[in-house]
């Protein structure tokens, strides 16, 4: 019990600084920088590109549909007709949205 | 399930809009006309609803009562008269329509909820659509005015779900409308709850002490927008507010009526004093709003079946008045979104009738006998009386007095001889504007002169049985 108790840790504090330890380092330049999602975060001009929060966003929105349409589709023998036209219904919503993104041209990077 | 039609017919009209929007970009006003139609068909289809005896749909959730139909209207002419004051203006975006009926949406689902959580979509529905609205011109004055009411916005939502979840803590249930019979309520836990969601539906009312963004954000947003904020919003925040605090702590007016009484007393007050000094006609209306949500909490402290009635029926002159006066704006900005005061000079020589419009409007606001606005402010005080609360009459005399100074200041401009201003003498009539003007001065002096169709179907919605104590 107690080696057990020794080794495991030593093993949480070798692996908690052995890197910080034995690797090499090179501080500066972009580390010093924020991540912010592959953007620079201080914009040199007054604005920044939305693209990639467009694009993020409308993965989010469209992703988390299909992740409510699974467990509609798997229960679909518990919910009935209700719960069948219900979920259509939703998801004519969707379409409806998918529909103006794609015609404004929110699919597009440029 | 036939009960929600109204609402099943504007949320497709709302889809059907925004897929016409996408679908045919070069078809000039589409998606107004197919909100509108929607809002109308929506609207003759609750009228036909009015027969209904109150009951609790959709697991209890919803309330079909003749309240909730009244709010249905109501609300529906706010926004049926918002989109004709955008009509044909295309700097607007084509998005406005769907986004309105979004909006409207919103504001009916708070008409019917009996349950916290559709008070919390109804609201959020709401406040969406308005948050991108207020942007819709792409100013920079727009963009403030979106970015302060959606930060503010998230803010008081946050606070108002904080409250929801105390509330459902203490009685471990969300429809509010049983809480009356819950008896063995953890009082602590029950009053901070209602507390925090009373700050979250006075963010939205614009109540005194959270009324910091109204001027900013009816400022910078589009007059269409800003009419929308001034008539539905407030509509819908009132009568949830009412219908929470008549439906779900009948029995406790003793904590929250005092306090309710004082913030309509500071509401009246400091709302119409701060709109005295304004130059800008948006900033000074939304002065001016705050003031009359304070008329409004008088009807809700008085705890009667009287101020019920008196709230219920505030509501439609208040924004008859405000359709009037929002209307005249838009008119004269003509292709901006400002006016001030001076834009105003040598109107009544210059363009008579939009004067007189404008006229109605201010002196309805005001409280002028002969307008709408006197009846529903003597309701109010014969409500405040009868609940022999003598401050809260104090108040809405004081508050009414000096609402009076507000709204004289710029009638006072429209008889100044020297000059006629530029935007007046260049400004255009619109079909869709003149419309919305004549329903407004019809219907403000209408029920100024012959009330009682108004007051008959108003004691019919808010008719709180419970509330006389038989």
């Amino acid at each position: 019990m107690l080696i057990y108790l020794i080794v495991s840790l030593l093993v949480v504090l070798q692996m908690s600084f052995a890197s910080d330890i034995m690797g090499p380092k090179a501080p500066g330049g972009l580390k010093k920088v924020t991540y912010e999602s592959g953007i620079v975060p201080e914009a040199p001009v007054g604005y920044f590109s939305v693209r990639f929060y467009r694009v993020a966003m409308l993965f989010m929105i469209f992703d988390v549909v299909i992740m409510a349409l699974y467990p509609w589709a798997t229960s679909l023998h518990v919910l009935k007709a209700h719960g069948f036209y219900n979920g259509l219904a939703f998801f004519a919503i969707v379409v409806v949205a998918f529909l103006y993104v794609w015609r404004k041209g929110g699919f597009q990077w440029h | 399930m036939g009960y929600l039609i109204p609402e099943v017919l504007l949320a497709g009209g709302a889809l059907l809009a925004l897929l016409a929007v996408a679908m045919l970009p070069n078809a000039k006003n589409l998606g107004s006309w197919i909100v509108l139609l929607a809002m109308l068909a929506a609207g003759v289809d609750a009228a036909s609803m009015w027969g209904v005896t109150a009951k609790l749909i959709m697991s209890d959730t919803m309330a079909i009562d003749k309240y909730s139909i009244l709010v249905t209207e109501f609300v529906l002419l706010a926004g049926a008269s918002s989109l004709l004051l955008a009509w044909n203006a295309d700097r607007f975006g084509a998005e406005l329509p769907p986004l309105m009926a979004i909006s409207v949406l919103g504001m009916m689902t708070l008409g019917t909820a009996a349950n916290l959580m559709v008070v919390f979509v109804g609201i959020e529905l709401l406040s969406l659509p308005l948050y991108i609205l207020a942007a819709s011109t792409r100013t920079r004055a727009g963009g403030e005015a979106a970015l302060k009411y959606l930060l503010l916005g998230a803010f008081s939502s946050g606070i108002l779900l904080f409250g929801m979840a105390l509330l459902y803590g203490a009685t471990s249930s969300l429809t509010f409308v049983v809480y009356p019979a819950i008896t063995a309520a953890n009082t602590w836990l029950l009053w901070s709850g209602l507390g925090l969601v009373l700050v979250g539906i006075a963010f939205k009312l614009a109540i005194v002490p959270f009324h910091m963004w109204v001027p900013d954000v009816y400022e910078g947003s589009p007059t269409p927008v800003t009419h929308l904020m001034a008539f539905g919003t407030k509509v819908g925040a009132a009568i949830i507010l009412l219908r929470l605090l008549a439906f779900g702590f009948y029995g406790q007016d003793g904590s929250w009526g005092t306090l309710i009484g004082y913030l309509a007393v500071l509401t009246m007050i400091v709302g119409n004093l701060l709109a005295v000094p304004q130059l800008n006609l948006k900033r000074l209306l939304g002065y001016s709003g705050i003031g009359h949500a304070g008329f409004l909490l008088v009807g809700i402290a008085t705890h009667s079946v009287d101020g019920a009635n008196a709230m219920m029926f505030y509501l439609l002159p208040y924004g008859l008045a405000a359709m009037a006066v929002f209307g005249v704006l838009r008119l004269i900005e003509g292709q901006g979104d400002e006016v001030t005061l001076s834009d105003l000079r040598g109107m009544a020589y210059r363009r008579p009738w939009l004067a007189a419009v404008l006229i109605v409007g201010m002196l309805s606001f005001a409280g002028i006998p002969l307008t709408g606005g006197f009846v529903g402010k003597f309701f109010l005080l014969q409500a405040a009386l009868f609940a022999s609360q003598p401050g809260l009459a104090v108040g809405i005399v004081v508050g009414t007095l000096v609402g009076l100074f507000a709204y004289l200041r710029p009638l006072q401009m429209l008889f100044q001889r020297t000059e006629v201003s530029a935007k007046v003498q260049h400004l255009r009539w619109s079909v869709a504007g003149a419309v919305v003007l004549g329903v407004a001065v019809v219907g403000t002096i209408g029920i100024g002169v012959y009330p009682a169709p108004l007051v008959h179907i108003v004691s019919q919605s808010a008719n709180f049985y419970w509330l006389t104590g038989g």
